[in-house]
């Protein structure tokens, strides 16, 4: 196992690798999850006071 | 007949959209299964490189990385020519959602080709005419990016970009074998190239496994924003009233 | 019917640089600058400025017409000469081609002349000389060309100059390469004919495609 991780002495630059790129496409998954979500509630609002044009009104 | 009829029917953005919704589940799934196999391959069945060591494993992330870099400019160029052309909107999207992921991509491929780089060639950076022109690649990239928020009216940056985006990839090769021409002539071909032997089967099979998991995960990543951004641009149509009101419902 | 167009727009160009001086200055002025920081920011040995210079050189004028391109269409923008083109029978892309070419005439010269001189400050061998002045002359309008659609793109924006800087940063590598390299070749007596080849071919690119892409991004630019 630790042979494994040291790899021949590389260990650092292969982990550093591959730990970089799966941090950049987790992060990108990550921001693309939370964009939707903050969309989606935009929307939900966005539609919810135009179904009901009176909440509108009783505002002003 | 059939596929022109099929097109049209996708290419409209509510069936972009359900399509892209039923396809996701199914495409992460395989991401990973296709992911697991890629990374056991390269990390744990291929045996080590009888030059460079293990070192040679960051193949498996950094050449990936370095393809997609270059397919993703492509498929953003060819879905630019038809947004300007044929004014489809989903081109539109897809020309802007994948500048995103190609900069992320572009990105990679320069730090793990720098971290590949210290322990062969004994420097994070050479100007190395691969390396140069990635990093002119990635600053293509950014400017896409630049350029779309700058604009208010997302539509009209859609079609900036896509002029951008083509004048780009005309200039890509341009600026690519300039820069081999350039490196050439002001230094031999000395550190940057280790004799190439032909690739081992056991070590090119992870290698293609890699490459397919970074398709599916630009075109999971691509859905997904394409998705996020058509709803945010038809927000007023119909359809996603119809399906804010499912949501709503459940 | 010949169309005179072409010749119309040019013409105009030299007519409002004609009304102030600080259209023809303003590009040589920064060419100097820059140059002249090189010998005092590294040191003035010539053998150093010797080798340094053809790059200094074509840096400079890379930068004076990149300085250059964010008023390109800025005025025309506000004034809303840029929406009578697009009005126009005439070809757009002939018309913006006309104008770009009268910019470039303006600037072209004078940076020709300083370059010269300063191509003998920097110990440029008189052989190479020519060298620099063609591929100067075949260079500079790619990079008018090309920036003239980065301009295009941004006019209508509120950060232009910091875009058309980042827009133009990769496109402008091959013509700084050939352009710098054609000139070292030359000072060092090399034959820099493949350099100025591929710097003819990259302007018979830009001259066919680009004024059509400007006509593109200015319509898009107006859209909005």
């Amino acid at each position: 196992m630790n042979e494994f991780l040291t790899m021949g002495g590389y260990g650092f630059y292969i982990w550093t690798a591959y730990g970089v790129s799966f941090l950049v496409l987790a992060v990108d998954a990550l921001v693309n999850r939370l964009q939707q979500r903050k969309t989606l509630q935009n929307l939900a609002q966005f539609h919810q006071t135009q179904h009901n044009p009176t909440n509108i009104l009783d505002e002003h | 007949m059939m596929i022109t009829h099929y097109l049209h029917k996708i290419a409209s953005p509510a069936a972009f959209y359900l399509f892209c919704g039923r396809c996701l589940p199914w495409l992460i799934a395989l991401f990973f299964i296709v992911l697991a196999l890629g990374l056991y391959g390269g990390l744990v069945t291929a045996p080590a490189d009888y030059q460079q060591g293990d070192a040679f494993r960051i193949i498996y992330v950094h050449v990936p990385a370095a393809w997609m870099s270059l397919f993703i400019y492509l498929v953003m160029a060819i879905n630019a020519a038809v947004a300007l052309i044929w004014r489809i909107k989903i081109s539109e999207v897809i020309v802007v959602s994948s500048a995103y992921i190609g900069a992320s991509f572009t990105f990679l491929a320069l730090v793990t080709g720098s971290l590949w780089g210290k322990p062969m060639w004994g420097t994070w950076w050479t100007w190395d005419a691969r390396l140069t022109s990635e990093l002119v690649l990635l600053f293509l990239y950014f400017s896409i990016i630049a350029l779309y928020n700058a604009y208010e009216d997302k539509r009209v940056a859609s079609k900036a970009i896509s002029i951008l985006a083509l004048v780009g990839v005309i200039n890509i090769p341009i600026i690519h074998y300039s820069v081999v021409w350039w490196n050439t002539l002001h230094q031999g071909a000395t550190v940057t190239k280790l004799d190439k032997p032909s690739i081992h089967i056991d070590m090119l099979i992870p290698l293609l496994e890699m490459a397919f998991a970074f398709n599916l995960y630009y075109l999971i990543s691509l859905m997904q924003r394409a998705r996020n951004e058509i709803l945010k641009r038809e927000f007023n149509s119909l359809w996603v009233k119809k399906l804010c009101q499912e949501s709503s419902n459940e | 019917m010949a169309d005179f167009s072409f010749f119309i727009l040019m013409q105009r160009e030299f007519k409002i640089a004609s009304r102030s001086v600080q259209q023809f200055l303003l590009p040589i002025s920064f060419f100097s600058l820059v140059v002249l920081l090189f010998p005092l920011g590294l040191n003035p040995s010539p053998q150093l400025l010797q080798t340094i210079a053809p790059g200094i050189l074509w840096v400079a004028a890379l930068l004076a017409i990149l300085l250059s391109l964010d008023n390109l269409f800025r005025e025309d923008y506000e004034d809303g000469f840029l929406e009578l083109l697009v009005l126009s029978p005439r070809p757009l892309a002939l018309l913006l081609a006309g104008k770009v070419a009268g910019q470039w005439l303006i600037i072209i010269l004078p940076l020709l002349l300083i370059a010269s001189l300063f191509g003998i400050f920097l110990g440029l061998p008189n052989h190479s000389l020519g060298t620099l002045l063609i591929s100067l002359l075949i260079g500079t309008p790619c990079l008018m060309l090309i920036g003239a659609i980065a301009a295009a793109l941004t006019v209508g924006l509120q950060q232009s100059s910091v875009l058309i800087t980042l827009l133009l940063l990769p496109l402008y590598l091959p013509v700084l390469i050939f352009g710098s390299s054609a000139v070292q070749h030359a000072s060092t007596g090399l034959s820099s004919n493949p350099q100025l080849y591929m710097l003819s071919s990259l302007l018979i690119l830009t001259l066919t495609l680009a004024p059509l892409a400007m006509s593109a991004a200015i319509k898009i630019s107006l859209s909005q």
